[in-house]
């Protein structure tokens, strides 16, 4: 009896260790990846700017395509909406404060769904020097191979925040607190 | 009978003469208007990237907010995808060949629809130097008035192309065909 429960607690921890093993880590390449945010002038035309990404990494079980992981690194010294002097003032203390607060991440805590076309990601997103949890709705929109042979998943999501909840209220009647997030997101295997 | 139909026919031109009299010219601020389109990169990864509007100009008439005409004229030269050598290839011989033609155009030809968050635009859209019919489906988002008294519109647009049909068919495997348009403007009373 007693070797019948080494035998399986030699092989739990074995199954366990080779489920680890088996998680990949796929890159996201950021040149083919948009982080585009959408602010409302007046509260209501829609203004939209991009914030470059840095780094990011999808960490997936073998032969599922919803991640098990996502974090990302990104830069808001370089949010882009196209007007150099509506740039310069979000990246001032008025909003971003980029100076002070040069990074901005999204670490996920929990990602839920089955279905590859509809699943939630919830996760951390620290910027302006606050941590609070955002949810992102995602979906696969696309995957295939590469002429050079390599792996891709195209993701994309959408959210939606109060910028109040970072500190970044400035300015509430010619920029509305909600911002909406949409990311199209290039994964590559490893 | 004869002056009755004299009658008749001056109503009717004094009549059309005050209503293109009373047809406003709205101007869509550049600063708060954007022109982005995604690209499919190996037809799976969507990809945006942005034109600068340089001038548009809505014509409605007294209380409708459905514009009976729409032209504008965009940019190409300052195309943007947040990444200067795909920029720099978009605007060569490969894709729009801005050196050759710099210009971008369009005018509606036909706008149909009663309400005004689901109407449709028809119209020509000139660029790399050829001009052919696209439709954009076109919406209300918005309408208010600033903190200075100014009406304000707001619109979104999307559509979709097929960039072959411009003379834009480079690289079908590393970008696909379809291009999808976007649009959001911000129209400001006379």
């Amino acid at each position: 009896m007693k070797r019948l429960a080494t035998l399986s607690l030699v092989l739990s921890f074995a199954m366990v260790a080779a489920a680890v093993a088996a998680t990949e880590t796929w890159t996201v390449d950021p040149n083919h990846t948009t982080a585009q945010f959408t602010a409302r002038h007046f509260g209501i035309v829609p203004v939209v700017g991009t914030i470059p990404l840095k780094k990011a990494v999808v960490k997936l079980e073998p032969g599922s395509q919803i991640p098990i992981e996502v974090s990302a690194e990104l830069d808001p010294a370089n949010e882009d909406t196209h007007n150099g002097m509506r740039d310069n003032d979000i990246r001032s203390d008025h909003y971003f404060d980029v100076a002070t607060y040069p990074n901005m991440t999204f670490q996920s805590t929990k990602i839920t769904g089955t279905d590859p076309k509809h699943f939630t990601i919830v996760g951390n997103l620290t910027m302006h020097g606050q941590t609070h949890p955002v949810t992102l709705n995602a979906g696969v929109v696309g995957a295939g191979t590469t002429p050079r042979g390599r792996s891709v998943i195209a993701y994309s999501a959408t959210g939606s925040l109060a910028r109040s909840q970072w500190g970044m209220s400035f300015g509430p009647v010619i920029v509305g607190d909600g911002i909406d997030i949409s990311l199209n997101v290039e994964a590559d295997g490893p | 009978m004869k002056r009755l139909a004299a009658f008749g026919l001056l109503f009717s031109i004094a009549t059309a003469t005050s209503a293109l009299a009373s047809t406003e010219a709205w101007r869509v601020d550049p600063n708060h208007a954007a022109a982005q389109f995604t690209a499919r990169h190996f037809g799976i990864v969507p990809v945006t990237g942005s034109i600068p509007v340089k001038k548009v100009v809505v014509k409605l008439e007294p209380d409708s907010q459905i514009p009976i005409e729409v032209s504008a004229e965009l940019d190409p030269s300052n195309v943007d995808t947040h990444n200067g050598s795909r920029d720099n290839d978009l605007r060569s011989g490969h894709y729009f060949d801005v050196a050759s033609f710099p210009e971008m155009t369009f005018h509606s030809t036909k706008i149909t629809g009663t309400d005004p968050k689901h109407f449709t635009i028809v119209g020509n859209l000139t660029m790399h130097g050829q001009t052919h019919p696209i439709t954009l489906n076109a919406a209300v988002v918005g309408a208010n008035k600033t903190p200075r008294g100014r009406s304000v519109i707001a619109y979104s647009a999307n559509g979709s192309l097929d960039r072959r049909q411009w003379g834009l068919g480079f690289g079908p495997i590393i970008v696909a065909n379809g291009i999808d348009i976007s649009l959001n403007v911000e129209a400001d009373g006379p």
